[in-house]
């Protein structure tokens, strides 16, 4: 079932740049749904389980984009890496804190990306660059905002995050 | 247990990190069987459409609206065959002007994804690949305008790098006010309003050549053999102090307009057993 919704949605992530609407320039900076996808892996899986599969997710990323293979396993695993349990039990992450945390974990991402492919030969990064990242952010929260909810209340990646029982209260 | 955990994950990350120094070709074994797939989604779900109007959803009889689906497809078809046409026209225009030896095969083309997966990129996929004939480094044409080369290829579908993208680099042609074509190197700088914009540099503006106005054509050069010059690149729009070094910064606005058509042209170069002209698949 998780695997099942994995894939679905990362064949959804690689159109949504092209289903955005173009109002308010959201087709210039689209919402990062791969990077929306880690991070909820990384909030809700158990210790550092989601960083495999934020691999996973970037590294299918790069065979579909136009980056060198590693590219984007590194950027979403460190993400992951960054933001998920670890090794101490911190409970569930919602609601406010979740949106603010999916915020940053894509801002990170974004420039993360933008550090990482400097010693590939990508040009000279700009300070705009790093600026185009924040907006990505926004909408990358606002989408986060609608879909984690519904990855909640169907438990669509319990299986893979070892979440195989509800929290308790 | 966790702590060994946390850093066998720090090695797997250093390793990635260095994976794209180490093997900038990538793992084809890996890339190809899953860029295909997703290929492949994209060729039954295209998200780009010519013509979505008048869905009739105001109609309850079913013939009306099977009659309006019908009408759809074929003006889908219409619009489709007409572009195809001027497309196929403007681009023989330019290969036959640039005195080629041998003029380049054409490859209709449908862009099935408008959009590169990462936010900073710029490519598109295309539903041509391997089995067309298509090669990584072939030109890709919108009529007589330049829209970048094919990166990566797939049996079915290919991902074109385009002009806009932040890591293309290319030689061009800028025309001036007395006709000389003068040489540069454009790249791109960044978007203003939500538009991408390119910067042409090392323009050298010798005297006797007039100078570069605001509009003037920016073409491809012969940098490539596998680029036909004279292609449109975009139209001057801001031309910066030519008196200071006789090198001026040129802003450039690309030509190419992605939302103009759903059809593109790749220019195959490969050796060709047939003669047939631009637009023979």
């Amino acid at each position: 079932m998780s695997l099942v919704a994995l894939l679905a949605l990362m064949l959804l992530a690689t159109a949504v740049p092209d289903l955005v609407p173009p109002v308010l320039s959201i087709d210039r900076h689209p919402p990062d749904l791969w990077a929306i996808l880690a991070l909820y892996l990384a909030f809700r899986a158990r210790g550092f389980r989601a960083v495999g599969w934020a691999v996973l997710l970037g590294l299918v990323r790069d065979c579909v984009s136009l980056d060198p293979f590693g590219t984007h396993g590194f950027v979403l695993g460190t993400v992951a890496y960054l933001f998920c349990e670890g090794r101490k039990s911190r409970g569930r992450i919602e609601g406010g804190t979740r949106a603010a945390l999916t915020g940053l974990g894509v801002l990170v991402a974004g420039w993360l990306y933008l550090i990482r492919i400097l010693p590939l030969g990508g040009g000279v990064v700009t300070f705009g660059a790093f600026l185009d990242a924040v907006p990505v952010a926004l909408w990358s929260t606002l989408m986060a905002m609608g879909l984690y909810p519904v990855f909640d209340r169907f438990g669509l990646f319990d299986e893979i995050c070892g979440r195989t029982h509800a929290f308790s209260t | 247990m966790r702590l060994r955990k946390r850093h066998a994950w720090g090695a797997v990350l250093i390793v990635l990190f260095a994976l794209p120094v180490l093997k900038p070709g990538g793992v084809p074994l890996l890339e190809e069987p899953t860029g295909a797939f997703f290929g492949w989604f994209a060729e039954i779900t295209p998200s780009p459409q010519v013509f979505t109007g008048g869905d009739g959803a105001g109609d309850d009889d079913p013939r009306i609206q099977e009659l309006e689906r019908r009408n759809r497809e074929l003006w889908n078809q219409h619009l489709r065959a007409r572009d195809q046409l001027l497309q196929r026209a403007e681009v023989l225009e330019v290969l036959k002007r640039g005195e080629l030896d041998r003029i380049p095969r054409g490859v209709l083309a449908r862009v099935l994804r408008a959009h590169d997966p990462v936010p900073t990129r710029r490519s598109i996929l295309i539903d041509r690949g391997s089995a067309d004939g298509v090669r990584v480094g072939d030109t890709v044409v919108m009529g007589a305008t330049y829209l970048g080369r094919v990166r990566k290829v797939h049996t079915s579908t290919a991902r074109v790098q385009l002009l806009t993208d932040p890591r293309t680099r290319m030689e061009v042609f800028v025309r001036t006010s007395k006709g000389a074509m003068l040489r540069g190197f454009a790249r791109r700088v960044g978007s203003i309003g939500g538009d991408d914009r390119l910067q042409v540099e090392f323009v050298e503006l010798k005297p006797g050549v007039g100078v570069i106005p605001r509009k003037s054509p920016v073409f491809t050069a012969n940098f490539d053999e596998r680029v036909p010059a004279h292609l449109l690149v975009g139209l001057v729009h801001e031309v910066s102090d030519p008196d200071l070094d006789r090198m001026p910064v040129l802003g450039v606005r690309p030509a190419m307009d992605l939302d103009r058509s759903t059809e593109v042209i790749v220019l195959l170069t490969a050796p060709r057993r047939s003669s047939a002209g631009p637009g023979g698949r």
